[in-house]
């Protein structure tokens, strides 16, 4: 019953933030990579307004993410009847760009380039995005309505506070606003939601069908990106109660699969070890 | 004489972009294996002083500096030493670059924004040496710091077009100087890079490169430390051609 309530107050306090943007702004999107956080978001997006969702959902296609993504991208917008924005660089792409050309290169290149391009031509002044406090150090420094900048720079240093949510929304400086209605989950959360909710969830998070697709073996992904830059986690869990067991005692990061981020870590220590830092 | 010290310049880069000013009359390689990491101011430290320094250089690395004494410089009547690591760095330049560098990952500022630092102190750097060159002073020997290719290569590594544009520049600065100064020059680096993984970051290596515009070779694979004696021997500078 604990749990329960537990649930209904992140899943609360998440309505609260998404009613506030749609109230708040006047062209708000949502962001959907068909990852477990992102696909909870749409969910209570949904909730919040009894079944449709009633702005654009954004999927931003680098070209290179698992086949599995697109089919169940495709398989919900259409069960969900989803306003579906898929935003792709189709020059850079046939220009040849990917992660050879270096992992940040890519990065900024198929994805910040083309959400910005969508940003620019739909007009869009309020994007939701699905991150969430525990994913980072730097993440934990965000708030539910977080301005950015033309470059999508965000000043952390210089963000208001936001009691008895209340939460401002008019930043003259700004291009856009990020809204962040799970901002207050965990990667925990989430799971047990899918499970209480018995949504649909993107199955490259079960092992038992990473090895039917792919043939590995006690192998799975804990968190969704393109292929080259994300490797599947060691783990034998299939089902959401296996995966929730997991995350309860694992102490490995959710983002230890994402090879960019390896890189950084691992270049950020060396230079420390180096002096540099 | 004409000494440049050039932080990070590899040899496959060197190879990798054509760079003919760099390459000299006779290049290779040097074996900092002896090191238990290849730290700049160590490195640097100990080519200056002809032994390995990494005992001795445990805490503030950065502004661990060395008397003349204790340099090849003491072998030359007169010298002229630009952002030298261990001897006359600026210290206030590399604290930025490393402000800027830490920056980044804490995602303060960009990469960009820290390549601008970096270029501004080369240009300053690369200014100043021009400067001491067309002065009328005569020095037997200059030696010149440039940083430019291990700061950007930290962060930009598998960025080719970045690392051509650094290597590029340092084989015009050489080639110009190989063109005006009738001089024998040693270009020495203190350590290689390779990339980190299949991303962006570099990462120093073990090998680090030497060149020499005269007959002198060093043959295969010397240390870093072998420079010292050999130094005093290539002798000064005949000045402007």
């Amino acid at each position: 019953m604990e749990a329960l309530n537990d649930l209904n107050k992140l899943e609360e306090r998440s309505i609260y933030v998404i009613r506030e943007a749609v109230a708040e702004f006047k062209n708000p999107a949502v962001m959907w990579s068909t990852g477990k956080d992102s696909t909870v978001c749409l969910w209570l997006c949904k909730k919040a307004f009894f079944g449709k969702i009633p702005f654009p959902v954004i999927h931003i296609d680098t070209g290179c993410k698992f086949p599995q993504i697109y089919e169940f991208r495709d398989k919900m917008a259409k069960e969900w009847n989803l306003d579906l924005i898929v935003a792709k660089n189709k020059e850079a792409l046939e220009n040849g760009m990917g992660p050879d050309k270096g992992r940040d290169v890519c990065c900024t290149t198929l994805k910040t380039e083309v959400l910005k391009k969508v940003i620019d031509e739909r007009g869009f002044d309020a994007i939701l995005v699905s991150i969430r406090r525990d994913e980072h150090g730097i993440r934990a420094k965000e708030r539910y309505f977080s301005p950015r900048d033309k470059d999508f720079r965000w000043q952390h240093k210089n963000q208001p506070t936001e009691v008895w949510d209340l939460f401002e929304h008019t930043f003259k400086e700004a291009s856009h606003v990020r809204v962040h209605p799970i901002l207050h989950w965990t990667e925990l959360d989430c799971w047990r939601y899918v499970k209480r909710e018995n949504m649909p969830w993107n199955q490259l998070y079960s092992a038992k069908f990473v090895e039917q697709q792919f043939g590995w073996k006690h192998k799975r992904f804990r968190s969704l990106g393109c292929q080259p830059c994300t490797v599947p986690i060691d783990s034998d869990a299939s089902t959401i109660d296996e995966i929730i067991e997991e995350l309860k005692i694992t102490i490995v990061s959710e983002r230890s699969g994402r090879a960019q981020d390896k890189e950084r870590e691992y270049a950020m220590q060396k230079l420390r070890s180096l002096g540099y830092m | 004489m004409i000494i440049f010290g050039i932080d990070a310049l590899d040899k496959s880069m060197v190879e990798k972009f054509k760079c003919k000013n760099l390459m000299q009359k006779n290049y290779g390689q040097t074996d900092i294996s002896e090191f238990e990491l290849p730290k700049t101011v160590v490195l640097w430290s100990s080519f200056l002083n002809g032994k390995n320094m990494e005992d001795e250089i445990k805490e503030d690395l950065w502004n661990f500096t060395l008397p003349k004494e204790r340099t090849f410089f003491k072998f030359f009547n007169s010298f002229k030493a630009i952002d030298v690591p261990a001897f006359t760095l600026k210290q206030d330049e590399h604290a930025m670059e490393r402000k800027y560098l830490a920056g980044y990952f804490k995602k303060e500022n960009t990469v960009e924004e820290f390549d601008k630092v970096v270029w501004e102190n080369h240009e300053k750097i690369k200014k100043e040496f021009f400067d001491t060159l067309g002065n009328e002073k005569d020095y037997e020997v200059v030696m010149v710091y440039f940083d430019l290719i291990d700061a950007v290569g930290h962060l930009s590594f598998g960025i080719e077009e970045k690392m051509r544009e650094v290597y590029e520049e340092l084989d015009s600065v050489v080639g110009k100087v190989a063109e005006d100064y009738d001089c024998p020059i040693l270009i020495v680096s203190d350590h290689g890079m390779e990339r980190i993984g299949e991303g962006r970051y570099g990462d120093h290596t073990m090998n680090g490169f030497w060149s020499s515009s005269g007959e002198v070779s060093f043959g295969n694979m010397p240390k870093i430390t072998d420079f010292y004696s050999v130094i005093p021997q290539i002798g000064g500078c005949d000045g402007k051609k």
